[in-house]
């Protein structure tokens, strides 16, 4: 699982937002906005996390239980996939 | 959502109003042009056509757009000039757009071919803003000094058009193509886009000669626009009557936040200072020497960057110098204000002065107030 190659995440302001850069992407030329806490899972999905560290990463950050980090992670994770912006290796 | 597609995102204009981020840039990449507008102001400065190895490299470009962007930038203008003079313009490009900027080029398009157009096409740019001088070889001759211009122009817009990218039109009326506005028009519904008018044109040096020996009068300039107009609500409203109203767009869409001539603000009484746009505030440009200024069409204040000072220090220091620029007292306690296109730029190319009127800045804004009590 890692992210599509060819978007910068970029942090402007206290926006976050992803701009396709890359040839194969950068047609759409749709940005992407993200929350704080999507931007958070991004960075780290970037530097090759999986989906349990994820959750973990939740869990520690924002002192959440494990069911509801659980779920805002796949719900972060299916919303990429929709957006074509996730590949499942 | 916690992701969502984001094309114009006005709370970030917000914020960096708010907060002088630099959230806008231009970059002058050369002055060189092929060619040689009556009217264009990149002819007064002493260094235009000054030899490409001369010029700043592509890698000091790149290091200005890595700082832009550190500091903020999201938006960015490449102009000139004309960009495709520069050999080296898609190793700045690409570079520039992997940084993971939003980038609209201004290029007068005679220079584009086939292998421009599809290398564009791999990496688009948000806008290509191209100017129409004219609508024959002689006009073109007339107002750029090179009848070629015209069906190279016509040439290039097909290519970016063939390749999909998102074209802008714009015209400059000046005594020389006055006549031909209607057929530039004309042509601009040929080639299937819309058409903006530049809505000031910068005077002329020669002091003595006629003064509207070259940009039009007030009045003229104002008839322009009032016919454009007219033009524009004919057609949408034959569309609207055949049922096609596909070129019709909204404000949001066909708004560019690098073409700082759309980003008037108000209310102007409000200011604090003398720059009512976005240069300085959250908009600034990078001219042909690597001078880091508030706006392109003036020279001061303006700083030099180099390895010592980044463009994000260079910028803090900029905005000081903006609020330092005396605001022109006559015309802010002027009443018919709210009509008056006058910034700072315009003020010192025109007076010599920032807190100077000008006489043709002020009959232009008595023209469009009279045309706003008498006409749309």
């Amino acid at each position: 699982m890692k992210i599509a190659d060819g978007f910068v995440l970029r942090q402007i302001i206290d926006t976050w937002i992803v701009v396709p850069v890359g040839k194969e992407v950068s047609q759409s030329g749709n940005m992407l906005s993200l929350s704080e806490t999507s931007a958070l899972l991004w960075e780290r999905l970037e530097q090759g996390a999986d989906e349990e560290m994820l959750t973990e990463l939740l869990c520690e950050r924002y002192e959440t239980d494990r069911e509801t980090a659980a779920a805002d992670v796949k719900e972060f994770l299916r919303e990429m996939e929709e957006l074509n912006v996730l590949t499942r290796e | 959502m916690t992701i969502s597609h984001s094309q114009f995102n006005q709370e970030i204009f917000d914020k960096a109003r708010a907060t002088r981020t630099p959230l806008v840039g231009a970059f002058e990449l050369t002055r060189s042009c092929n060619l040689a507008c009556r009217m264009c102001y990149v002819r007064k400065y002493p260094a235009a056509g000054k030899p490409l190895s001369e010029q700043l490299s592509a890698g000091q470009w790149l290091e200005i757009g890595r700082q832009a962007a550190k500091a903020g930038m999201l938006y960015l203008l490449l102009t000139g000039g004309e960009i495709f003079l520069r050999p080296d313009f898609f190793e700045i490009y690409e570079g520039l757009y992997k940084l993971g900027l939003q980038i609209s080029l201004n290029t007068n398009a005679t220079l584009i071919t086939p292998a421009i157009a599809e290398r564009l096409a791999q990496h688009p740019p948000r806008t290509v803003a191209v100017t129409i001088y004219g609508a024959s070889p002689a006009t073109y001759a007339d107002v750029s000094g090179d009848a070629t211009g015209f069906e190279r122009v016509l040439r290039g817009i097909r290519l970016l058009d063939e390749n999909k990218l998102n074209v802008r039109l714009r015209t400059t009326v000046i005594r020389q193509n006055l006549a031909d506005f209607e057929k530039i028009y004309q042509l601009s519904q040929e080639l299937g886009h819309g058409l903006r008018l530049v809505d000031y044109v910068f005077a002329e040096d020669e002091e003595g000669e006629d003064p509207y020996a070259v940009r039009l009068s007030p009045v003229e300039q104002r008839e322009c626009a009032s016919r454009l107009y007219g033009w524009i609500v004919a057609r949408q409203n034959e569309e609207l009557k055949a049922g096609t109203e596909e070129q019709a767009s909204t404000e949001e869409e066909d708004n560019d936040p690098t073409d700082i001539e759309q980003q008037r603000e108000e209310p102007w009484k409000e200011a604090k200072h003398a720059f009512l746009c976005p240069a300085g505030n959250y908009s600034f440009s990078v001219n042909a020497a690597g001078k880091l200024l508030a706006c392109l069409l003036m020279d001061e204040p303006g700083l030099g960057m180099g390895a010592d000072v980044s463009l994000g220090e260079a910028w803090k220091q900029l905005k000081d110098l903006c609020e330092a620029v005396p605001v022109c007292r006559e015309c802010a306690e002027c009443e018919i204000r709210a009509h008056c296109s006058v910034c700072p730029a315009k003020l010192k190319t025109e007076t010599g002065a920032f807190a100077k009127k000008a006489p043709y800045l002020c009959q232009m804004a008595e023209v469009n107030f009279a045309a706003s009590k008498g006409e749309r």
